[in-house]
Parts: structure tokens; sequence; C-alpha cells
């Protein structure tokens, strides 16, 4: 038992929380680094979630999204070919197995479950005994749940759930091309990724309406476009290690480039929705399109970032945090739009130098004898 | 004709092949070597695939600065293909045919003679076997008025009958002028035994030339 918790800690938390550290680095830095008073803010955070159920009802959706992340990622694990010899876990007495899997999420989960005590600690303190003892239910029927998926992972040979497919074919111009990967392939991360995006925008222009300035806002803004990084990175992914003939191709680097932009507008329309609809009316002083401009600008950069030879997740994560970080310094200037276009530009000028020198991560090929693409890895990764 | 100059690929910091000077003439080659020894390597650099010091040209052209003109003379059939899965064969063909200036007509006849099904290449790429999946590949490599055509273990997963027609379509084209380099693990009995077929062997880190 010892040692089989050893093994899923080397293997499932340690590589977890290596993966999304620029993640986190980056929500704690927006969420405890840029309010002006931290524990107010977030006193007066908890006591929202308590006392407002539409509040707790977007927390525990991004707490269920959170949770579905870990799921994912261990069962991908479970599932992997590299990591089969973890099926010898079979062998272990069910009981003992479902307590290896309820420590496992139970670590994983630690960034939510901490804020979740907290919160319903304050519920408890200021007798708001209901919503607290939901938030404490919630929680332990998350890991019990996840822990029971887990299980059914490791002793079935199923690749999770997926969409069905659509029965007939419908033309896919050379522009939609990553559109149509987000559509067939990368669906539950989208999906993932824009209730994220949606939650976080919809707390300052919806929920917390008429309390926020636009240097608050902007705070929610970033984090959505952090979000969508991931997209950013799947795609890079996808057209290097699903489609790397394309790179034999006499296809110019700028038809190339203008992939990731045509894709993002298409991607970005319901955020557009939401910042044309709400925007206007907050007094930000700042236009939806400038916004909207900014988002896909930014992007575009990040997305260039992805091409860096030899760039791994966790060095990846790194960036988008840093460079998350760092656009709360020259968002001061609110001239959004020449931000996105600089942005871009500066996008497309990385993509056009480190396009023809990309190369994806090597890994030992495991006889000791040389490197292989670590193909298998970034698959497992998306 | 091919002409490396002080070609180096190391990757993550281990050499993999290092050809200080070499020339091959237009012509067909047989590229042995054991796994490991850098043909795929060789080929994706000649490919435009992956970067590496040094310069290559193939016909005049710089691989590394004229990288469109390089494209377009070059086609490479990689030894385990792979495409995006949500789209068809004939998606696939047409894409190529359209960026290659390629004869969509010649990539069907192609098709049909390697027997793989019209309503096969309706069919998502997602739904094929590693045969069918092949056969794909080595069209598209066919597809387009390439000078070198690079085939890196162009006969495996592929049935008899589809190793033959491969087979004879190396020895039209290489009738044609067209250049070929091959991989192969298996012998390869071309049809009319007319083909001059010059060895090169990947082995100690460079790529040797047998007389």
């Amino acid at each position: 038992m010892k040692y089989a918790a050893h093994i899923l800690w080397k293997t499932m938390v340690i590589p977890f929380f290596q993966r999304n550290s620029g993640l986190f680095l980056f929500l704690f830095v927006a969420l405890f680094g840029a309010a002006q008073n931290p524990r107010l803010y977030h006193y007066q955070l908890m006591q929202s979630i308590l006392l407002s159920p539409v509040t707790l009802s977007v927390v525990m959706t991004a707490w269920l999204l959170y949770g579905f992340k870990t799921l994912s990622f261990v069962t991908k694990k479970l599932q992997a070919d590299d990591h089969i010899f973890i099926k010898q876990l079979q062998a272990l007495a069910p009981a003992k197995l479902f307590f290896l899997f309820t420590g496992l999420q139970t670590i994983l989960i630690v960034p939510i479950w901490v804020y979740a005590v907290v919160t319903a600690g304050v519920g408890f303190y200021t007798m708001h005994v209901l919503p607290a003892a939901g938030i404490i239910i919630f929680m332990l029927l998350l890991i019990v749940a996840a822990s029971t998926l887990c299980y059914r992972s490791l002793m079935g040979n199923g690749t999770g759930w997926q969409l069905p497919e659509l029965p007939f074919s419908i033309p896919k111009p050379f522009y939609t091309l990553l559109l149509w990967h987000s559509f067939y392939k990368g669906k539950m991360k989208m999906l993932g990724v824009k209730l994220a995006s949606f939650t976080v925008l919809l707390i300052p222009l919806l929920w917390n309406a008429g309390h926020n300035n636009l240097s608050d806002f902007i705070l929610f803004y970033q984090v959505a476009i952090a979000a969508h990084a991931l997209v950013a990175y799947d795609y890079v992914q996808f057209l290097e290690t699903d489609f790397p003939g394309l790179r034999n191709l006499p296809v110019s680097r700028i038809k190339i480039f203008l992939l990731f932009p045509v894709a993002y507008l298409v991607l970005l329309l319901p955020e557009a929705a939401i910042l044309f609809y709400y925007v206007p009316s907050t007094g930000f002083g700042a236009h939806p399109l400038s916004l909207l401009i900014y988002f896909i600008g930014q992007l575009v950069f990040i997305g260039s970032i992805a091409y860096e030879k030899n760039l791994n997740t966790s060095e990846y994560s790194m960036a988008v945090g840093v460079i998350s970080v760092c656009s709360f310094f020259i968002l001061p200037l609110t001239a959004f739009w020449v931000i996105g276009v600089v942005l871009a530009l500066a996008g497309f000028v990385i993509f056009y130098v480190l396009y023809y020198k990309y190369e994806p991560v090597y890994v030992e090929d495991g006889t000791g004898k040389g490197l292989i693409e670590d193909r298998f890895e970034q698959s497992r990764q998306q | 004709m091919i002409q490396f100059t002080a070609y180096k690929k190391q990757y993550s910091g281990n050499l993999v092949l290092d050809i200080p000077t070499m020339e091959l003439q237009k012509g067909t080659y047989w590229l042995k070597g054991i796994n490991g020894s850098g043909k795929s390597t060789l080929l994706k650099s000649l490919a435009g695939f992956i970067s590496f010091e040094g310069s290559i040209g193939i016909n005049g052209v710089d691989i590394q600065k004229q990288k469109m003109q390089h494209r377009r003379i070059v086609n490479l059939g990689e030894a385990a293909p792979i495409y995006p899965t949500f789209l068809t064969g004939m998606e696939l063909i047409n894409f190529y045919v359209e960026t290659r200036q390629g004869d969509k007509a010649a990539c069907l006849r192609f098709c049909d003679e390697l027997r793989l099904a019209k309503d096969a290449l309706h069919k998502q790429i997602g739904a094929y076997s590693s045969g069918m999946l092949k056969k794909l590949s080595l069209v598209l490599a066919f597809a387009g008025p390439a000078q070198w055509i690079l085939l890196d273990e162009p006969l495996i997963t592929l049935d008899v009958d589809a190793i033959a027609v491969v087979l004879q379509r190396v020895e039209t084209e290489a009738a044609r002028g067209t250049g070929m380099i091959l991989t192969s693990h298996q012998d390869m009995d071309f049809p009319h035994h007319n083909m001059k077929l010059t060895t090169l062997v990947a082995a100690d880190k460079t790529i040797h030339t047998l007389p």
C-alpha cells in the first residue's frame, strides 16, 4: 500500500502540479496578489458565496470543472500505454484501492477544498449553517465521485466518454482546420475552457455588476484569456503532431499563421456577445471591440510562444503565467486595441522566426539507446 | 542533384547524423541501415520536416532559405503517416493536389490501382486501417510534379498486390527522371528489373555511398 501510494504520488500528483504550475501561480497572483486588501476581499467573496445561491452555484460549477480536470488527468494516465504498469493496482483489495484513489483525489483538489473549508468555516461562524454544510457535503461528494470514477477507469479498459461523430462530411476549408479540430477532438477541452471563460466574465459583468471598475474587470478578463491559452497550445500540438505533413507542403507561413486568428475570431464569438451586451452599460470606458482585439492579440502572441523549440507544457504554462502577470502592468494604458494589435504583430514575428526551427519535446526511448519524439506524452497532455 | 554541406542533426544535444559533404546525382537510391541509424531523420531533413545545421541544396534550391520552392520539388511519404483524423481521404487528396498543383485524376487512378476504394476516400481517416492510411500517404507522396520523392518504408503494412503496384510506380517515376530515395527493410523486387538502384548506408552517424 505504501509503495502503491508512492507510485501514484510520482506518476499522478507531481506531474499534475508541475504541469499546472503556471496556472496556479497566475491564479494565486490574481486572487491574492492583485486585490488591495486580500483578507477583506476574500471574506466578502466568501460571504457572497454563502448568501447568494447564484454565486454559490457559479463557484460550485468552477469547483466541479476543476474536479473534471483532475479526473480527466488521472483517467488518461491510467489508460496511457506508458502507464500500463499501474494496472497492477487491480490486484489490490477493492477497499484499499478505493482508499488510495480517495487520497489521490483529495491531494489533487487541495487548491479548491482548502478554500471550500475556509468558506464553510466562515459560514458556520456567521451562522449560515445550511450553505456551509452544503459546501462540505459537495466537496465530500466530489471526492467520492471522482475516486469511484478513477476506480472504474482502472478496472475497465475504456478510454473515456466521447460525443458521437457526425454521420456525414461537411466541407472543411483550410482556414477552418483548427476549428474542426476543436469540434472533433477538443470538444471536452473547449467546453471546459468556455465554461471557465463565461464564469470569470460574468462574475464582474453580471453577478457583481456595479461594484467593479475597469481594473477589477481586467483581472477576470485576463483569467479568461489565460484559460484560452490551453486552446492555443492545443492548436500548435495538433498541427505538429496530427498533421506533420503540412511542413512538406508549399504552404506559406503567413497562410499557416492566419489559421490562428481566424480560429480565435470564431471561437471568441460567445465572449464577444457577452462583451457587447454588458460592457457598454458598465461605465468602464473601454469599447467591447477594443477588448476583443486585445483578447485575440494576446492569444495570438501566446500561441506563437508555443512554437519555441522543445517547449514542454510546464514551460508553456509558466510562460502564460508570466505573460498574464506582465499584462497587468501595461493594461493601465487602457488602449486595448492598440496593445492587441501590437501583440498580434509581435506574435506574427515570433511565429515567423520560430516556425521552421520548431521541434517537439524529445524523451528517452526507454532502451537507453536514443531519443524519440514525445508524441504520446503530448497526446496525454492534451 | 542533392548537395550536403556541413550537415548535422542533433536531438536535444545528441548527434544523430553528421554529413560533412556529400552529393547525390539524380537517380534512385535505396537507403539502408539499422533502426535508429538516422534514415528517417535524413528523409525528414530533406523534406523540410525538421531543422538542422549546415545546408542542403536540392537542384540548386537551398532547403533552409528557399522554403516554398523546396517544398514544391520534394515530396515525402512517411513511414508512419499521421493526418487529422476528422478529415476524409478525399479532402486530403484535394488539399495536396491544390497546394502541389497536382493532377487529381492521376491521384484517383493510383488509389484505384492500390485498391483504395472510392467510398473509403469519403470516410474520415480516423476510421482507416494502418494499411489504408499507408496507401493514402503513398498517393499523397506522388501527388504533384516533384523532382525528388522520398519514401520512408513504403512497403510496410501493405498487402502483396499493393506492394507490386508501389514498386511499379517507383519504377515509372524513376524512368520519368524523378529522383527517388527509399528506405526499406524488405527486399524490393522491381517488376522490370531494369532500374539502376544505388545503395546508401546509414551507419556511424553518417551516410556512406556504396560503389
